[in-house]
């Protein structure tokens, strides 16, 4: 009897260190849930580079850049729609959506920040300069709840926070001149990615550096950063194929995912991005799709 | 018998290799005199040939007790410990031949060197043996040691310290120093951007080919612009700004003006002004990528010259491209897609819906497996798309 009430002691010992470890190390929390990867028609989705989406109608818009288009899918990766301004869409590279329901859109090929209003069918594109005059070179995109526009100059590696007459009004800037390649809004601030010298950058919102954090751990090509409710910060890793995850003191915790093209592996990853329902979507370059995966 | 023989019984088992260390039964037929150069190793000094060799039967070449480089680490630990932290080491060192530019029982030069220098440096670095119109009293005098370490450095070129750190140890930051730089402050400058280390045909070891605006000494063409950024080089290359209106660019490079990072806006040896060798300057930033290549068993011909291939300012495609992978290989492999399997928009990887191109099976950059594969060619590759194969 005694040696039952031993094994079964065990057993509950042993059953719950499991989940733990597999937190920990092998077992990866994520699994994959959809792809968003093509139209109704078929067509697959072409060198996309962002993904935004809109929690109010519950939808994900894929910048299809190959095919200079956007797509939208419901959030159970099924296809809705596309959307290519009558073809006048140049390079698209990143969107957003602001409260009317109009579109801002990065368009590479024409180095502007393009606003379309859908209703009225306009297309309006801007090109965006630096208190000091110098061109700025659009990048990646945010806008947060009140309409301000936040966008990445490629130029000086800055973020720069825009007013509704598009005057850069709050510049977010690297220690020691780095350069960012991504940033995120989120309640806290702004988080950026410095990946020359492998650094998060936490800024407030109102421009004011809180903290910086250097990543431990092997990078190779760190190309964009999401940041989790708990602090945790998420790296896609673009040559390797791989997501590398941090503690909020940059010491590394985990890596998940591998090169490859079969699905729930990544090739040539771009972006990475929390949904509302803590879903974390990767946007693939080189598979031509955004895969979802969920904890 | 009993374990109280055990100890007479090991000494006398070593007895033989004893005999060995004192070398006077090497010497019957090694040559004495090779031993006996200017400077000796010392095991060879104290007749310790068996701390090295086996006199008998060895699994490595030479006889040696254990294959080099970890023979010579069994001793030298500190460089061991050395060459573990530097990040750029010395080819021959990175690969574990030491024996490349040692030789391990005695040499005329310092160091155990195999030839004196620069002979010794020459031995590989052939084109760097050149004559020139003006030259670097430390490279005239073959003292290639006063700037290069020889094993690693934290720096690509292996210099002895940063630039401008180890010029600055012999041309002292003086006025004189400024004023012949126009009075321009010295801080931050990089020497080695515009002047070339070795010799020059130019006064002041100022390199080669020579940024217009500098020719002219129109300083203020670039310096009094009020803009810091890539807008200061745009305003004479225009064309080259629409480069940078792509997915991918090199925008992101370094800081400040990001051009300067990999062009002088002075002087430097070739008509693209490049700050560096092109695998070199690509590696400052993309180091993983060359340890990767480094790794490989098999890679591309010629891996080291990535412009052949990528855009180095910009590109929609996929690792900043030229242009589509099918066509770029095509530039190249003329006859490939022609007869092998079939690529282009028409055929699709079932694995994720995109065109088949040459990227599809081979990895450009260095695999483990031949002709640059992915995967094993055997099956393994095949049978990602084929599963019945």
């Amino acid at each position: 009897m005694s040696e039952r009430k031993g094994l079964l002691s065990f057993l509950l010992v042993l059953l719950s260190i499991l989940p733990l470890s597999g937190a920990a190390g092998g077992g990866v929390p994520w699994k994959w849930v959809m792809s968003l990867d093509k139209d109704g028609i078929g067509v697959h989705i072409k060198e996309p580079t962002a993904l935004y989406y809109d929690a109010k109608v519950k939808r994900y818009y894929v910048v299809d850049s190959g095919n200079q288009r956007l797509v939208s899918f419901d959030e159970q990766g099924r296809y809705l729609n596309q959307f290519s301004a009558g073809g006048q869409l140049k390079g698209p590279f990143a969107m957003v959506k602001d409260a009317q329901g109009n579109l801002w859109v990065v368009e590479k090929k024409l180095n502007s920040l393009t606003y379309i209003r859908l209703k009225e069918r306009v297309v309006e594109r801007h090109s965006i300069t630096l208190p000091s005059g110098e061109a700025v070179f659009p990048d990646r995109l945010a806008i947060d709840s009140v309409g301000t526009l936040y966008l990445l100059d490629r130029g000086s590696g800055r973020v720069v926070a825009l007013d509704r007459n598009l005057r850069v009004v709050k510049q977010f800037s690297a220690p020691g001149d780095g350069r960012f390649c991504d940033f995120k809004l989120k309640s806290d601030g702004l988080w950026a990615l410095e990946p020359l010298t492998r650094r998060i950058c936490h800024f407030s919102l109102g421009g004011k550096l809180l903290r910086e954090i250097h990543l431990k751990g092997d990078l190779d090509f760190p190309i964009s950063l999401e940041v989790d409710s708990v602090g945790l910060i998420y790296i896609a890793d673009r040559h390797v194929g791989m997501v590398k995850v941090f503690d909020s003191r940059g010491n590394f915790k985990y890596a998940f995912l591998e090169k490859g093209e079969n699905r729930g592996r990544i090739y040539y990853p771009f972006q990475l991005l929390f949904d509302e329902m803590g879903r974390l979507c990767v946007v693939e370059e080189g598979n031509g799709r955004v895969e979802v995966f969920q904890r | 018998m009993g374990w109280r023989w055990l100890p007479l019984f090991i000494a006398l088992s070593l007895l033989p290799f004893a005999a060995y260390g004192g070398t006077a039964s090497c010497f019957k037929c090694h040559k004495k005199a090779e031993f006996q150069k200017a400077v000796v190793h010392k095991p060879v000094k104290g007749g310790e040939c068996a701390s090295c060799h086996s006199p008998h039967v060895s699994r490595y070449s030479g006889l040696l007790n254990q294959p080099v480089p970890r023979l010579c680490y069994s001793c030298h630990r500190k460089q061991k410990a050395l060459f573990s932290k530097g990040r750029f080491l010395h080819s021959p060192v990175k690969k574990g031949e030491c024996l490349k530019c040692h030789n391990p029982h005695s040499s005329a030069s310092k160091g155990l060197l195999k030839k004196s220098l620069p002979g010794q440096c020459y031995m590989c670095h052939k084109g760097v043996s050149r004559k020139f119109a003006h030259t670097h009293v430390p490279f005239r005098k073959g003292r290639c040691l006063a700037c290069h370490d020889p094993h690693g450095s934290s720096d690509y070129r292996l210099l002895k310290g940063g630039d401008p750190g180890i010029c600055l140890r012999c041309h002292k930051d003086s006025p004189s120093l400024k004023r012949v730089h126009l009075g321009y402050s010295l801080k931050g400058i990089q020497c080695l951007s515009c002047h070339s280390p070795h010799g020059s045909s130019r006064k002041a070891l100022v390199r080669e080919s020579l940024h217009e605006p500098f020719a002219h000494k129109e300083c203020g063409e670039c310096h009094d612009r009020k803009d810091k950024g890539p807008g200061i080089c745009f305003q004479c290359h225009d064309e080259m700004e629409s480069a940078f209106y792509t997915n991918h660019n090199h925008l992101l490079a370094g800081v400040g003006n990001p051009c300067v990072s990999c062009h002088s806006p002075h002087a430097s040896d070739g008509k693209a002004l490049l700050v560096g060798k092109e695998g070199y300057l690509c590696q400052r930033c993309h180091g993983y990528t060359y340890e990767r290549i480094e790794e490989a068993l098999y890679v591309h011909p010629k891996w080291d010259r990535c412009t052949d291939c990528h855009s180095p300012h910009g590109s929609n495609k996929l690792a900043m491209l030229h242009e589509d992978e099918n066509r770029l290989c095509a530039r190249c492999h003329e006859t490939q897609g022609k007869f092998t399997h079939p690529v282009g928009e028409k055929f699709r990887d079932p694995r994720n819906g995109q065109p088949i191109t040459c990227v599809t099976c081979h990895d450009p950059m260095g695999t483990m497996f031949k002709y640059n594969l992915k995967r094993s060619g055997d099956r393994d590759l095949c049978i990602q798309c084929h599963k019945s194969y």
